[in-house]
């Protein structure tokens, strides 16, 4: 069976959010509680100020799955409901078949990390 | 109907010739205006009545402003000419004259024409960072290392200095940046706020900057002028404007500062600050210490984007990241409001983070690591909330409640990011700011 990661609506005003870190490699297996990404939401899209109201976010796999297939790279927006990544519950699945549904998942706000695109690119 | 022409009323500096622009007005004409609304601004220059008389005031601020005030309810009508249009709303091309009537308020009441009312002026200066960021028409307008506001009622009011970022000085500025909700609040201080160009103002940077002597600064420039302008990555314009701005905040302690304030009693100098505005959101849990000086700089992340790639390289080498846990803030905190209270009777008020969020679900704590305060920002926010109270029973600070008002407000819809506030919510937080201030000053 297949699961999709979608981005969740992570705040009320968020239109796009961009991928900061990828924590997880296509192929592994996935505990309850391993991280997958952690995402920016930037919501200065329309004017841009000296402080822009930046979070951070960390979404994190609430069920054990293996990851078949990433979608996304560190740096790029995607919109909120957008798939980032297909998992499956059996190693051998192929990543294109149907979608059952959306894996469940947990997110939290968590600070700027030194590894994050942001800080690191201009 | 009665109408009031409206006059300029009294600026007190007595040994200067002021000038003023056309004015501009922020109210069109027969809009309903409120008693202390602003409804609009003009720029002034103070020039020395004789050739040999007193230095310009405000030197450094090219932005000295009057905003404009009604002194009572009712319909607004702009006098012609009032409004020049263009530079001469812009340039100080007339001189203020007291009575010089630039419109009038519609009353209800008996046909004619009553005694002209002064309108309530609404004090605001700024200094430019750099002489070359050309500001336009607008309140307050330019790149700024600090803005200030005052109302020419009071006496010598005492300086409410905000050292804060956004969701300390965002209050206060309000809706356009330029204290207007103060005004119309009746502005009870003098009130500064600094801009944290480059230095995010925690408070191990603000330590430095208030012990730092001239020779100390001295060294810091040589060693950044060797290092970013002579190392190997060839510098940038970026690096300039990014290298002069954070010059400027290590330059400098606005704690040490004193200001020109017109008051009733003429051109005055503010007192020391009574009260300094502090954001616990400034203050990360790692910070950058210079590998040979030792002097700290926080510089937030987004900033960096504004970097050339030699201040880039210089940051990278010249300094070492010092993880900070919550007993290290605390202990920065009081040696900070030690160093400052030694020398003068400022009290600190401390607006405290929203610590919690709706949309957050933690089932688990494995994928984040310990401690969690260094990487879940609501476990940070509470811990640093706590240190607050602590501080607040050890060393008499007062804390703006933003957790609990953003709670009343409803975060998710008016505090989006922990940071910027509505409008709203920001009234709320100014009335809360405005209210531990006056306590402090009824202490005293």
């Amino acid at each position: 069976m297949l699961f999709s990661l979608n981005i969740p609506k992570l705040n009320e005003h968020v239109t796009s959010v961009r991928i900061e870190t990828i924590h997880a490699a296509a192929g592994a297996r996935l505990a309850v509680g391993a991280r997958i990404v952690d995402v920016s939401v930037d919501l200065s899209d329309l004017y841009a100020q000296d402080c822009p109201p930046i979070s951070f976010h960390r979404i994190v796999l609430r069920e054990a799955l293996w990851l078949r297939r990433l979608l996304v790279a560190p740096g790029q927006f995607v919109e909120p409901g957008a798939c980032i990544a297909i998992l499956a519950d059996d190693a051998a699945e192929a990543p294109d078949g149907d979608i059952a549904r959306p894996v469940r998942i947990m997110t939290a706000g968590i600070t700027h990390q030194p590894e994050m695109w942001i800080g690191n690119h201009a | 109907m009665t109408e009031i022409p409206l006059c300029l009323g009294s600026l007190a500096a007595p040994e200067f010739a002021i000038k003023r622009s056309g004015i501009v007005w922020l109210q069109p004409d027969g809009a309903y205006c409120r008693r202390r609304q602003v409804i609009g601004f003009c720029n002034i220059s103070l020039q020395p009545q004789a050739p040999d008389g007193k230095a310009k005031p405000f030197a450094g601020e090219a932005a000295l402003q009057v905003a404009l005030a009604a002194p009572a309810a009712g319909r607004f009508r702009i006098a012609p000419e009032s409004s020049l249009g263009g530079y001469l709303n812009f340039l100080g091309v007339q001189l203020w004259e007291p009575s010089a009537v630039v419109g009038f308020l519609e009353r209800d009441g008996e046909p004619g024409q009553a005694a002209p009312l002064p309108l309530l002026h609404g004090m605001l200066a700024g200094r430019l960072l750099t002489g070359l960021a050309d500001y336009g028409t607008g309140l307050l307008p330019g790149w700024h290392s600090h803005v200030r506001a005052w109302q020419d009622q009071a006496e010598t009011p005492p300086t409410l200095l905000s050292l804060g970022i956004c969701d300390a000085a965002g209050p206060l500025m309000g809706e356009r940046s330029a204290f207007l909700e103060l005004f119309e609040d009746q502005l009870p201080c003098h009130i500064v706020v600094v801009a944290n160009n480059v230095l995010v103002p925690s408070a191990p940077c603000l330590l430095d900057q208030f012990v730092r002597t001239a020779d100390m600064y001295d060294l810091i420039a040589r060693d950044i002028a060797e290092a970013v302008f002579g190392g190997p990555v060839p510098p940038a314009p970026e690096d300039y404007l990014f290298i002069g701005a954070l010059l400027d905040s290590l330059r400098r302690s606005p704690i040490r500062e004193t200001y020109d304030i017109i008051t009733p009693a003429g051109l005055q100098k503010s007192r020391p600050p009574a009260a300094i505005l502090l954001s616990s959101s400034a203050e990360p849990l790692q910070i950058m210490r210079h590998k040979q000086l030792g002097y700290r700089i926080q510089l937030f992340h987004f900033h960096l984007a504004a970097a050339g790639a030699a201040t880039r390289a210089w940051l990278r080498n010249a300094f070492a990241r010092e993880s900070r846990s919550m007993a290290d803030v605390r202990r920065d905190y009081l040696e900070f409001f030690s160093a400052v209270q030694a020398e003068m009777d400022a009290k600190f008020i401390i607006v405290n983070r929203m610590s919690t969020s709706g949309r957050e679900n933690i089932a688990i704590y494995t994928p984040f690591e310990a401690p969690m305060c260094q990487s879940l920002a609501h476990i940070a926010a509470k811990e640093i909330n706590l240190m607050l109270h602590e501080l607040a029973a050890c060393a008499g600070i007062e804390i703006v409640d933003v957790d609990a008002i953003a709670a009343e407000c409803g975060g998710a819809q008016h505090l989006p990011d922990g940071v910027h506030q509505s409008g709203e919510m920001q009234g709320r937080i100014r009335l809360e700011i405005l209210s531990k201030t006056l306590l402090f000053l009824k202490k005293k």
